[in-house]
């Protein structure tokens, strides 16, 4: 039943996300057509956001923004619930503000619109709340599958960052349609990659050094980038609530008066991204127009403009990779790469320091110029960019964004950096079998514990509890002499392994009902490493437990 | 599931069916709008860079159909006609990725084989130039494929004969030679096989041009010329005479009876004539020959005897013995000299026919 509604869920996506961007291009090549006049630059894109931003704040004010942060509340808050007024305004508002010329991108919105009408159609086929959740990051897949013709990273973002698991139990759904949507998208537009690039290798070894700083460039970018997006979207904020739906008009006007000048800067850009790609632009201009897209992405998405921050990222790393290649090429022709080379693997760590889906980012500039040779300085480059930028702006762009808006989304493995190995205890001579059986249940006393692990050298061979060593504590009897057979491993007795995280730490206390267990080696089963209290695992959550 | 849900559950399923179905249709004339839009657009630009590139502005035309195949990336003849604007406008390099990415996508293009070989071959890389012409001439072609071909060969043909590789050449006119029909072909293919070194096939073109058109001064002027190349100096001196007092003055012609004439003046080896012409005419060889290799040291005993000869007195009886020996000396002088002396001497056109009758 899954399966089949992600089949269907994926061709219905499919058709709506490509409807999505031949109307948004037709529309836009008759706004502002290329080599029309500067008139049309400036004004479509503030008539486009007036008119955009009117209809969000009369009519759609679910449908302002990316959509990505929208569509992980629905998922994590809501049930999964996204309305169909919200689908529909999305689609409308995004198409009108992105043809006139707004320069957000397209990809965030889909995946908006891509969730909403998985939300709708399963909703309205009467399935529960728990398979509405589930089958919404499967819209979400198909949409990006479409917009950004790339099924497989599509697959890795619905699971990487919109759900923040990768082995998340929706996988197959997820996958399927994926698929379906981008076999739809093929279908009806061809097999032609988004961007079309020479292939590029790497020069020489040393050049890894230049895609390095590259990741260190693109991580700073994308740091600077996430903060003024933020604090624009700040300062929009504390207007007045009656200009809600005149703020977009601001980054129309902007966008204009720079587009008026330099046509470039309107629109998602991919024209000059495939330009750059190719090196055939020059290092002033790059240096330009990754500036000038910076101010007039963040203004029009601070200021409210229907649009996502995918496909600038993508621009703005393009142009920062071109940027460095540019000045590295000049200074070392015979060890690097021409300025394209670089404007992929930016385009990568822009993407890995802006989103934050590191894999994502190298499966999709795979994917979108299905050139290969590059991915090892895109691996390096994307990993640097990630860590710069997560020391400077610790907070994801989505989970900022939601932050703002009052909506608290779960933080992707919060807690789960903390394994079994950080809280485990060395054993404790009581615990072996030959034991008395008085000292170990001082052991427990002193503890705070309700159980002990019994040890033979330094294998597991049991567990007693509180009851059946207070039953014999004025005898003189050995530990061993109070198992019921020889025991091992295997044979049932709870225990963890040093690598488990706390979280599961935690679960496994619960269901052995005991407050100490043995950490047992993967690798030699039945050899006990240490054993973890209850106590000592709250306590790295900062809990303080009464012994 | 009740029976009212599964109703809804259907309806709701069959609705889903009937949007998706609507949306495909959109979707198919959305596409189709886009295609027609971005392919006129194209066409556009393209014309204008072609218009450009035919005027001889080639970085104009080169942007123009940069723009092109923006539009149109699928579209693999406007970026042969980009790689050809990239040739004219000096950006070989260009050109040559342009292509080679064309050939990764099918490497059976004939167009975009010959357009590399061509820029190969203008950045000096002579060879790797000429396998991608070989692969132009076997590659496909879509209309006229017989005549595209065909030219394809021409023009590596010509490309040949420029570079002086005989061989090569001879080998790509004997594959040619049986699909040229017209009379303009074949005396341009028998013009080819002369410049190949094989006169005899020349020949045997011109002479069945001229069982069709006798009249044909061309072939005639061919003919001559094979005649020539052939060593059949009479009945060349004969042809081209003839090509030139029916008034045709084709290129070399005047030069070639020149050399023709100058040889019958001083053929010592002509049968008929007198013992004083011989001497005569065999001391003026020798005397040639020897000035000819004076500037090579390894002949200093022979040049000695050579001027001694040339200067000695002949008695009247001894004047045919004395011509042979003339001649012996003249022919040791020049293999030795071709032997020992780099670089080989050069002689003019007369002279060196003779010389190489000699050593026949």
């Amino acid at each position: 039943m899954t399966l089949l509604l992600s089949l269907v869920l994926g061709a219905l996506v499919g058709l709506v996300v490509v409807a999505f961007i031949l109307l948004t291009g037709r529309l836009a090549a008759r706004l502002y057509p290329p080599g029309g006049p500067g008139w049309k630059r400036l004004l479509m894109p503030v008539l486009g956001a007036t008119g955009s931003g009117y209809l969000l704040w009369r009519y759609f004010p679910g449908a302002r923004g990316s959509g990505i942060p929208q569509t992980k509340a629905a998922i994590f808050i809501e049930d999964g619930r996204i309305g169909l007024r919200t689908v529909v305004g999305k689609f409308f508002c995004c198409s009108t503000s992105l043809a006139s010329g707004i320069a957000l991108g397209r990809e965030g919105p889909s995946v908006h619109i891509g969730a909403g009408i998985a939300s709708v159609v399963a909703r309205n086929l009467g399935l529960g709340p728990k398979m509405v959740r589930a089958i919404v990051p499967a819209g979400c897949a198909a949409a990006l599958a479409a917009a950004f013709n790339t099924p497989i990273a599509a697959v890795l973002f619905s699971l990487e960052e919109i759900l923040g698991d990768l082995h998340a139990a929706v996988l197959g759904s997820v996958v399927i349609s994926a698929a379906t949507s981008w076999m739809v998208l093929h279908l009806i537009l061809g097999d032609d990659p988004l961007f079309h690039v020479a292939g590029y290798r790497l020069v020489h070894p040393a050049e890894a050094l230049v895609y390095a700083v590259l990741g260190l460039a693109g991580g700073v970018v994308s740091a600077v980038f996430v903060k003024t997006l933020l604090w624009l979207r700040l300062l929009f904020r504390k207007l007045p609530k009656w200009s809600v739906w005149l703020q977009p008009a601001v980054g129309g006007l902007t966008v204009g008066l720079l587009g008026y000048f330099v046509p470039e800067v309107l629109g998602v850009g991919y024209g000059e991204v495939e330009r750059v790609l190719n090196g055939e632009i020059v290092l002033q201009t790059v240096v330009a127009l990754g500036l000038l897209k910076l101010v007039a992405t963040t203004v029009c998405y601070s200021s409210g403009n229907a649009g996502g921050v995918f496909g600038p990222s993508l621009f703005i790393g393009a142009m920062t990779g071109a940027a460095v290649g540019g000045v590295a090429h000049g200074l070392f022709p015979a060890w690097t790469a021409g300025a394209g080379a670089y404007a992929l693997v930016g385009m990568g760590a822009a993407f890995a320091g802006i989103i934050r889906s590191p894999m994502t980012s190298v499966i999709m500039i795979f994917e979108i110029t299905r050139d290969y040779t590059i991915i090892v300085p895109l691996m390096i480059a994307n990993l640097i960019s990630y860590f710069i930028s997560r020391q400077l702006q610790e907070q994801p762009i989505y989970e900022a964004l939601a932050a703002q808006d009052g909506v608290h989304l779960p933080v992707r493995a919060a807690g789960e950096s903390r394994e079994v190995g950080d809280v485990m205890r060395p054993v404790p001579e009581e615990l072996l079998a030959g034991a008395a059986a008085g000292g170990a249940l001082r052991w427990l006393r002193e503890t705070g514990v309700d159980a002990v692990p019994v040890l033979r050298g330094a294998g597991l061979v049991g567990l007693l509890r509180e009851g059946e060593l207070a039953v014999v504590a004025g005898e003189d009897r050995r530990l061993e002499e109070l198992l019921p057979a020889a025991g091992g491993v295997g044979q049932g007795i709870p225990h963890l392994h040093p690598d488990h995280s706390l979280s599961a730490a935690l679960e496994r206390f619960g269901t052995a009902r005991c407050k100490v267990l043995a950490v047992v080696s993967r690798s030699h089963s039945g050899e006990v490493l240490g054993v973890v209290l209850l106590g000592d695992a709250l306590r790295a959550y900062g809990l303080e437990v009464e012994a | 599931m009740t029976a009212q849900g599964g109703r809804s559950f259907v309806g709701a399923f069959g609705l889903v069916l009937c949007v998706m179905a609507g949306l495909f249709v959109f979707d198919v004339f959305l596409a189709k709008v886009e295609r027609e839009e971005t392919g006129s657009r194209a066409a556009q630009l393209a014309g204008a860079g072609a218009r450009l590139l035919a005027a001889g502005d080639g970085p104009g035309a080169v942007k123009k159909l940069e723009e092109a195949v923006a539009e149109e990336r699928t579209n693999r003849e406007y970026r042969r006609r980009l790689a050809e604007a990239q040739l004219a406008a000096g950006r070989a390099g260009d050109a040559a990725g342009e292509l080679e990415s064309l050939l990764q996508g099918d490497s059976m293009d004939g167009m975009a084989n010959l357009l590399l070989g061509r820029v190969l071959v203008r950045q000096g890389r002579l060879e790797e130039g000429i396998s991608y012409f070989h692969r132009a001439v076997y590659g496909r072609w879509g209309k006229d494929a017989a005549a595209k071909r065909l030219a394809a060969r021409f023009e590596l043909i010509e490309l040949l004969a420029g570079t002086g590789m005989k061989a090569d050449l001879l080998a790509e006119l004997l594959a040619v030679q049986d699909q040229v029909s017209s009379v303009e072909e074949r005396l341009r293919l028998g013009g080819l096989f002369l410049a190949a070194d094989a006169p005899g096939r020349a020949l045997e073109l011109y002479r069945g041009i001229l069982r069709d058109d006798p009249e044909n001064l061309e072939a005639r002027e061919g003919w001559g010329k094979a005649e020539f190349a052939r060593g059949n100096y009479r009945v060349a001196a004969r042809e081209l005479r003839a090509v030139v007092e029916q008034g045709r003055t084709g290129p070399g012609v005047a030069q070639m009876l020149a050399t023709l004439d100058a040889l019958f003046a001083e053929d010592p080896t002509v049968r008929g004539l007198g013992p004083e012409e011989k001497l005569r005419r065999s001391r003026a060889v020798l005397e040639q020959t020897a000035k000819a290799v004076g500037g090579c040291a390894a002949e200093g005993a022979l040049l000695q005897d050579a001027a001694q000869r040339v200067s000695g007195r002949v008695p009247a009886g001894r004047q045919l013995a004395a011509a042979e020996g003339d001649l012996d000396l003249a022919e040791r002088l020049w293999q030795t000299a071709k032997r020992d002396c780099h670089p080989v001497p050069g002689v003019d056109a007369p002279l060196g026919i003779i010389l190489g009758r000699l050593a026949q």
